[in-house]
């Protein structure tokens, strides 16, 4: 069985736009048939939350990334997520880094 | 036409997600997706009116109570960004902002006059709200329209001009933020920074970092627990003040929290449920040839990139109790409790901050000269608001006179617009004089400050 993945969306409010940016990676997702789970959150709640659940991937979908995110964690620039521009690229990039990072 | 018309007096619960998904299909949209979101949308509309009818039942009373015993006659509650943009969706013509404003941006895109296209659908209702505005003073739907044209054009002119900066500062690349009420204060504080700010040698050294201040603050800062302290607050005016029961306060300290809350779950179905017509709005553009070959800039919600923004979100905690005292000490001018907007104030000097590059005494200085502007629009939109959600059947409790919200206020743009053309149509030329003389001043404030974009996405440049 396939390993499933737990991805951060984090942005600014954590409301509206998270929201969206949520839905249209889980389209993309299941999509490619690909399970993840996906959790919203604050930008400020990163550092926590990173801590207690260890995600694969953290997507910023607004803003600057936090200078205090683990290294060993894929932080990838969701943009595309807000623009709806790009969505297949970026995930298609993320999915193969995390294939080689098991590999 | 009967048949119709029956539907449109349903009101939006049933009409929206009929409309929207008539359009989701023209935007060739798959059947299902589309009728799945067409239905959220009815959901979401539902669900605003459960929140809207459960909290203000404790809060407005409870507001009005307190401006009485201030001597007001009406005091007036702020209902959040969330709810005046329901109420302004809520028209029976409002779903056709969106392909009339698409239209619009591809003519304007066309015609060269812009880099943008706007693909943040949701806050069309900037538009709307202008169109909303205009309507209810006049009842005149061709003028509603095209002052909402003439809004979205200089908003888009707004986003063009200040994306040199907003990329940069904001770290978006290949976007712009045609955002209303953010960027209409830009020239503003643009100005200030250029006139003013800028040439005091004490301030251009901030030994203050936002980023360790925002970690430390944690979760006590999130929206919720905003609303509890804000809250708390009231709650123990109302009781001193107003006379009323202790118990007041534990009552504001759950109802204000729960309006910031649930408003923003609610807003999320909404837009959740908007995602075909999104979809269908950016297929059509990515499939167009068109374009092909020249810069094109996104427009995307700057809401979430303003509360992303350390500075923003720093300085806004110090703003939302500059608010608060603003409207306590002068409340027969203000005449609007600032409450479930005050979660989202960071975004109201994200531009101020944008203009000193991150300074945070400069951005408190700058964005709190503007929010004065901001505080006073709340309260001139506050009757008009306040006739719309009556005409389309919210559920304001009894004895709630006044409804507005901060966020309403931040319109200034809209506002400058459609004061005087209304006071004109309508013979009411009292109306015209502070917006022209405001707008005059805003005009010289662009013109004035027309290079600092570039030359603040100059200068982070050097700084990387």
């Amino acid at each position: 069985m396939e390993k499933k993945y737990l991805i951060y969306v984090a942005c600014g409010s954590a409301a509206a736009s998270a929201s969206l940016a949520r839905r249209r990676l889980i389209d993309a997702l299941n999509a490619r048939n690909i399970d993840a789970e996906i959790e919203i959150h604050r930008i400020t709640e990163l550092p926590g939350q990173i801590e207690a659940r260890k995600p694969d991937v953290v997507i910023i979908a607004a803003g600057q990334t936090p200078a205090s995110i683990p290294e060993n964690i894929l932080v990838v620039k969701g943009i595309p997520l807000m623009t709806g521009f790009g969505i297949d690229k970026l995930v298609d990039d993320m999915l193969t880094f995390l294939k080689n990072k098991e590999g | 036409m009967q048949f119709v018309q029956s539907i449109l007096n349903l009101g939006p619960t049933i009409m929206m997600p009929i409309v929207l998904f008539i359009m989701a299909l023209i935007f060739r949209q798959p059947v299902g997706k589309s009728l799945r979101h067409s239905i959220l949308v009815g959901v979401a509309f539902i669900g605003i009116n459960a929140v809207l009818g459960a909290v203000l039942s404790t809060i407005g009373p409870a507001i009005q109570a307190l401006g009485q015993a201030m001597g007001i006659e009406a005091l007036g509650t702020d209902i959040g960004w969330g709810l005046a943009s329901a109420i302004t969706w809520s028209f029976s013509w409002a779903g056709l902002i969106i392909p009339v404003g698409f239209v619009i941006n591809w003519i304007v895109l066309l015609l060269g006059w812009t880099k943008i296209f706007d693909a943040d659908i949701w806050n069309y209702w900037h538009w709307t709200f202008t169109a909303a505005m205009t309507y209810i003073w006049t009842k005149n739907l061709y003028l509603a329209f095209s002052l909402a044209i003439v809004v979205e054009i200089i908003t888009l002119k707004l986003g063009d001009w200040t994306s040199p900066v907003t990329q940069k500062y904001f770290d978006i690349p290949g976007t712009a933020l045609p955002h209303t009420e953010t960027v209409n204060l830009a020239p503003f504080n643009f100005a200030i920074e250029k006139a003013f700010l800028s040439k005091i040698p004490g301030l251009q050294k901030s030994k203050l970092d936002p980023e360790s201040i925002q970690k430390k603050v944690g979760f006590w800062g999130e929206p919720m627990m905003l609303g509890l302290y804000i809250g708390v607050i009231l709650g123990v005016l109302v009781w001193l003040v107003a006379g009323q029961p202790a118990t007041i306060i534990l009552q504001m300290g759950i109802a204000v929290p729960a309006m910031i809350y649930l408003e923003g779950r609610m807003i999320g179905i909404l837009i959740d449920g908007l995602m075909p017509i999104v979809d269908g709005v950016r297929d059509v553009f990515q499939k167009s040839e068109r374009f092909k070959g020249r810069e094109i800039l996104i427009g995307i919600d700057a809401g979430p990139i303003g509360l992303a923004n350390p500075t923003s979100v720093v300085v806004g905690m110090v703003g939302m109790v500059i608010y608060l005292l603003l409207t306590l000490l002068f409340p027969s001018f203000f005449k609007i409790m600032p409450l479930a907007d005050l979660a989202i104030v960071p975004i109201y000097y994200m531009f101020a901050a944008a203009a000193s590059k991150g300074n945070l005494v400069k951005t408190l200085i700058n964005g709190t000269i503007t929010s004065v502007l901001v505080l006073a629009v709340t309260s001139s939109f506050a009757q008009p608001l306040t006739e719309a959600a009556k005409l389309v059947n919210y559920a304001l409790p009894a004895g709630m006179l006044l409804v507005s919200s901060v966020d309403v206020g931040a319109h200034i743009l809209p506002w400058l617009i459609v004061m005087p053309v209304v006071g004109i149509v309508t013979g009411q030329p009292t109306m015209i004089i502070a917006p022209a003389i405001i707008g005059v001043l805003w005009v010289l404030c662009w013109i004035y400050a027309h290079d600092m974009p570039q030359k603040l996405a100059d200068e982070l440049e050097k700084e990387k």
